[in-house]
């Protein structure tokens, strides 16, 4: 257990050394976004995999993370490290009302209204444009610094990039496996059960919402202070196919397959030198794959073997 | 007699028809009353509104004289009344005692911090919680697939299981929901068993089953409905020469069956 972590320890002081070892500028930029999207890939991980609920919306509450950050920035003239939790709080709060009232519903309402909600905040930053300046965007954003030193390349992006990643991690990891975490696996194994169990279903769906919401806020506002420019396309729909084929594929309710997942699918694109419109097919394709093959994941496959052994042992 | 559970002037329509209609009924501390009927008499519409996964029309309902009406399922449980189901429901991949382990929120046991963080408050429920789940599965005869997947289990271990959950919540009183439909013989002996073992323990039982002989033999009093209101009411000896209730169950002429 202790070799394990440190194993983990090795590997976290391994990846702050990462921008020391002279990699150039677009190879940091992948590492950077490897970082976004573990976040958002685990953020989402604990909303589908855990809480049951297939949100849509994930790149909604990341968006309005990053407008919040980068009109604040802008248009207040407010230090960028202090707009960050204001991203996070909002996105939080949208995400727990957009939930709360469709959870009213069901479950499988959250799902259309998350998706309804997701294209309805790309219309309203591109429509909106006395606050969001439409398709223009919002470029010449200030970037990240500490006392005189600015974080401006993605080498030195890396480091504020990486703490949050890890601080973020750190704090689902701990939700995932705690009293809470069961929980949710209860509810979203069976939720009539649960509630006749006194499990109040509803408060623990809200939670991870808001939670999840909140992260990816946070780093939406972070994010855009690296790109400097803040515009519609942040809300693309790239980076909600991107968060579902990395939680499929790396197995929904597992914490380290997401990870994986997430590291793999970042990568291997840049990898391949694949442009934009042939990655969104081959994912379309691979989505479909791991449907078919491997329904529950990875960590799917990893449950049903555990399964098969008792089976086994009991026969 | 003191009611653990009270019912009053229940009312459930379904597109005008009345499935509940006007059902008042109490059940006495520490007993196991069985709630009969033909098919479509009300009987399962009338434990989905008492633990609210039906939302009631009207009436009120009590436990120990705490009202629930309008509550949540969860609350509800928390009270003190907590129900199985008719098709029966595990947390599949959970092991067994986890799956009983979750069924101890119903008792508050802990904040969320608590919950969170895993604090020592949270370690000794943990512990305590642990060695009352044990109990329970050996209560249940499931003690050898303790840390086993729930979904291994067969049909009729199963309902044994969720017995087990019910027992976990603290419960004043259970609402059985078929405690033995679609089980072999040997196993509604088991489930027969592990009921009275249950009601040793002065919790009150409240059973819906269309298995006649099984409620006969367990129940201190049996509470008739038929067309979604209240038809008879007494101790089975009473209740299986009513000429109401062989009418409503036979369609008339009381037929003699020989064994």
């Amino acid at each position: 257990m202790s070799l394990r972590l440190l194993a983990i320890l090795a590997g976290i002081a391994a990846l702050y050394t990462l921008p020391l070892c002279g990699f150039s500028e677009y190879v940091m930029t992948v590492a950077v976004v490897a970082c976004v999207f573990a976040v958002l890939s685990c953020g989402l991980n604990l909303v589908y995999g855990y809480g049951g609920l297939l949100s849509l919306a994930q790149v909604a509450f990341w968006g309005i993370g990053a407008y919040t950050a980068g009109l604040m920035a802008m248009d207040l003239k407010w230090n960028p490290w202090a707009t960050l939790p204001f991203a996070g709080l909002l996105a939080a709060t949208v995400g727990v009302f957009v939930a709360y009232a469709s959870l009213r519903l069901s479950r499988h309402s959250f799902a259309i209204v998350s998706l309804v909600f997701a294209l309805l905040m790309q219309l309203v930053a591109r429509d909106w444009v006395g606050l969001t300046r439409g398709a223009l965007g919002l470029p010449g954003l200030p970037q990240l610094a500490i006392g005189g030193y600015v974080f401006d390349s993605a080498a030195r992006f890396f480091w504020p990039m990486l703490s949050f990643t890890l601080v973020s991690l750190a704090l689902l990891y701990r939700l995932m496996h705690s009293r809470i975490g069961r929980t949710l696996l209860a509810i979203r194994q069976n939720e009539p059960l649960a509630q006749s169990h006194g499990v109040d279903a509803l408060a623990h769906r809200l939670l991870v919402i808001g939670v999840s919401a909140g992260l990816s806020g946070i780093a939406g506002g972070m994010f855009v202070f690296q790109l400097t420019i803040v515009d519609p396309s942040i809300m693309d729909f790239y980076y909600t196919e991107s968060m579902l084929i990395m939680v499929i594929v790396g197995g929904p309710g597992s914490f380290w397959g997401v990870l994986g997942a997430s590291a793999v699918f970042t990568v291997l694109p840049e990898a391949l030198r694949l442009t934009p419109e042939l990655r969104m097919v081959l994912y379309g394709v691979v989505l479909v794959a791991a449907m078919l093959t491997v329904p529950a994941g990875f960590g799917g496959i990893l449950a049903k073997r555990r399964e098969n052994r008792w089976r086994t042992q009991l026969a | 007699m003191s009611a653990v559970l009270r019912v009053e002037h229940l009312n459930k329509a379904f597109l005008g028809v009345k499935a509940v209609d006007e059902v008042s009924l109490a059940v006495a501390s520490g007993e196991i009353a069985g709630l009969i009927g033909p098919n479509g008499s009300g009987k399962s519409t009338t434990i989905d509104c008492i633990s609210a996964f039906q939302r009631a029309d009207s009436g009120r309902w009590f436990v120990a004289d705490r009202e629930l009406t309008g509550l949540r399922p969860h609350a509800i449980a928390r009270a003190g009344l907590t129900r199985t189901f008719q098709a029966v429901r595990c947390y599949d991949n959970l092991s067994l005692l986890e799956n009983l382990l979750c069924a101890t929120e119903a008792t508050r046991p802990v904040t969320w911090r608590d919950a969170y963080f895993g604090t020592g408050k949270l370690k000794a429920h943990e512990a305590r919680a642990r060695e009352r789940g044990e109990e329970l599965l050996s209560l249940v005869g499931l003690t050898r697939y303790r840390d086993a997947p729930a979904q291994i289990l067969s049909y009729g271990q199963r309902k044994l299981l969720a017995l087990a959950g019910a027992l976990m919540t603290e419960p004043k009183i259970i609402l059985l929901d078929e405690p033995v439909a679609g089980v072999n013989p040997t196993m509604i002996k088991l489930v027969e068993q592990a009921i009275r073992r249950i009601n040793e323990l002065g919790i009150a039982l409240l059973i819906v089953e269309h298995n006649v002989e099984f409620i006969m033999a367990l129940c201190s009093r049996v509470i008739v409905l038929d067309a979604g209101k209240l038809l008879a009411e007494g101790p089975p000896r009473i209740i299986r020469e009513d000429e109401r209730v062989l009418e409503a169950y036979m369609g008339g002429a009381p037929v003699e069956i020989d064994a």
